[in-house]
């Protein structure tokens, strides 16, 4: 289980902002939800450890510092669309993320892509790819990785309908197996918690 | 493993010369051009047409590395390889690193290019590449200190030329001052000696530095919601 107590951003004058207290238990997944502009992405990047925090975070047997490699080692995160990628090829990209494993058994490049539908594409240009392929391109090691936290901002935004289903598919099983999952976005999804974040200016939440 | 991983950077620079190429060009354009407006290029000393092959060949290129690292880049670099297998840092080193190569490999051929267009001794134009293969790591280094020390900010590139200043006229000062005591015959050891003590210094100490400041100015950048 996941513990997040009073878990804010500490940052200048933003310090204080969030304060979030809540459990995610294996298996769950914590549906972020709140207006443009309220915080969600930079609520994700916080509990990847990318910001600087306050408050404490229990989990999997021990307090965890979210800024050591091994909390980040135990999650995906999946962020907004790179813009400086343009030159990239499909397959540049597909090899890059195999950085975020040392597992050696991963599907080829051909099969990773085949599996959202872009067989043929590996040596298009980041920049020649719609706002669904960039999105699918970034959620293919959801396949092949096992991490026990993914943090998905907007997963599915720009989807189209097959890739939807492999989404919530592999969701499904990401919980089976005692994953746990945070999510932003506006789509409506089965079964979850949900952490609605307002006025974050005013460091006030509704849970 | 880190051989690999050079490799695909090299190939992955490969593809895209406009990220490090730019500043090669760059430099044989202005050095024909120099070669050119110096009429005649005789009335000129070899140290002094060697000093003004390094003056432009340092501005030229160096802008290289802020082709490689624009805003975006530093920073989705910075998240993405937050959550790899690597050491924490080791992108942007094996980046930095597959662009001197690449440079170096360009001004092998470039210099005696240069040499001949500008004519200077060979000697000289030897003594030019081996400068630049010892003080470059540092340039290289406090080129991308100050990319990052200035990301999202506005004027970017003045405030970049501001803070490179002062450390680039005092070892373009070094060189020259080495070029006169080669013409004079005098030894150049001393000198070399002092440009490889701040290169391996710069080596020790500012990729710590580095690595120290793009988490705040990462923070900086996505604090701001």
């Amino acid at each position: 289980m996941l513990s997040l107590k009073n878990l804010s951003l500490n940052w200048q004058e933003r310090a204080g902002w969030y304060q979030i207290d809540c459990d995610i238990n294996p298996g769950d997944m914590l549906h972020i939800q709140g207006d443009n502009g309220v915080g969600k992405s930079t609520f994700l990047r916080l509990l990847a450890g990318l910001l600087p925090y306050q408050g404490h975070v229990y989990g999997f047997g021990e307090t965890q510092n979210l800024h050591a490699d091994s909390w980040r080692r135990m999650l995906f995160y999946m962020g907004d669309l790179p813009k400086s990628w343009q030159s990239y090829r499909v397959s540049d990209i597909v090899e890059m993320q195999k950085l975020l494993t040392e597992q050696t058994d991963l599907p080829s490049t051909q099969n990773q892509l085949e599996t959202v539908g872009m067989q043929g594409t590996e040596c298009i240009p980041w920049r020649m790819l719609s706002q669904g392929q960039k999105k699918k391109l970034l959620l293919l090691p959801l396949q092949w990785l096992k991490r026990k936290l993914w943090l998905l901002d907007e997963p599915f935004a720009s989807l189209d309908a097959p890739t939807t289903t492999w989404l919530l598919e592999v969701i499904k099983n990401h919980q089976a197996c005692g994953g746990m999952i945070c999510i932003t976005g506006h789509h409506n999804l089965d079964n979850t918690k949900t952490l609605e974040l307002i006025q974050p200016r005013q460091g006030e939440y509704d849970r | 493993m880190i051989a690999k991983s050079l490799t695909s950077e090299l190939r992955a620079l490969w593809k895209q010369p406009q990220k490090w190429l730019g500043g090669i060009i760059q430099w044989i354009l202005f050095a024909m051009v120099l070669s050119i407006c110096i009429k005649p290029l005789d009335n000129l000393l070899d140290y002094q047409k060697a000093g003004l092959i390094w003056s432009i060949l340092v501005m030229s290129l160096l802008q290289d590395v802020a082709r490689c690292w624009d805003d975006y880049s530093l920073i989705e670099n910075y998240e993405f390889y937050c959550f790899s297998m690597e050491q924490s840092g080791r992108w942007w080193r094996r980046r930095i690193l597959a662009i001197w190569l690449l440079h170096v490999g360009a001004l092998s051929c470039g210099i005696p290019l240069i040499a001949g267009m500008i004519p200077v001794n060979y000697d000289v134009a030897i003594i030019l590449l081996m400068y630049w293969l010892v003080i470059s790591p540092f340039y290289y280094l406090i080129w991308l200190l100050q990319r990052i020390v200035t990301v999202g900010t506005a004027f970017s590139h003045v405030i970049a030329m501001g803070l490179l200043l002062p450390w680039l006229i005092p070892s373009i000062l070094v060189v020259h001052a080495s070029l006169i005591a080669v013409s004079i015959g005098q030894s150049i050891y001393g000198y070399m000696s002092i440009v490889l003590g701040v290169s391996l210094l710069a080596l020790l100490w500012l990729p710590r530095i580095i690595d120290r400041l793009l988490k705040e100015v990462y923070w900086r950048h996505r604090c701001h919601i």
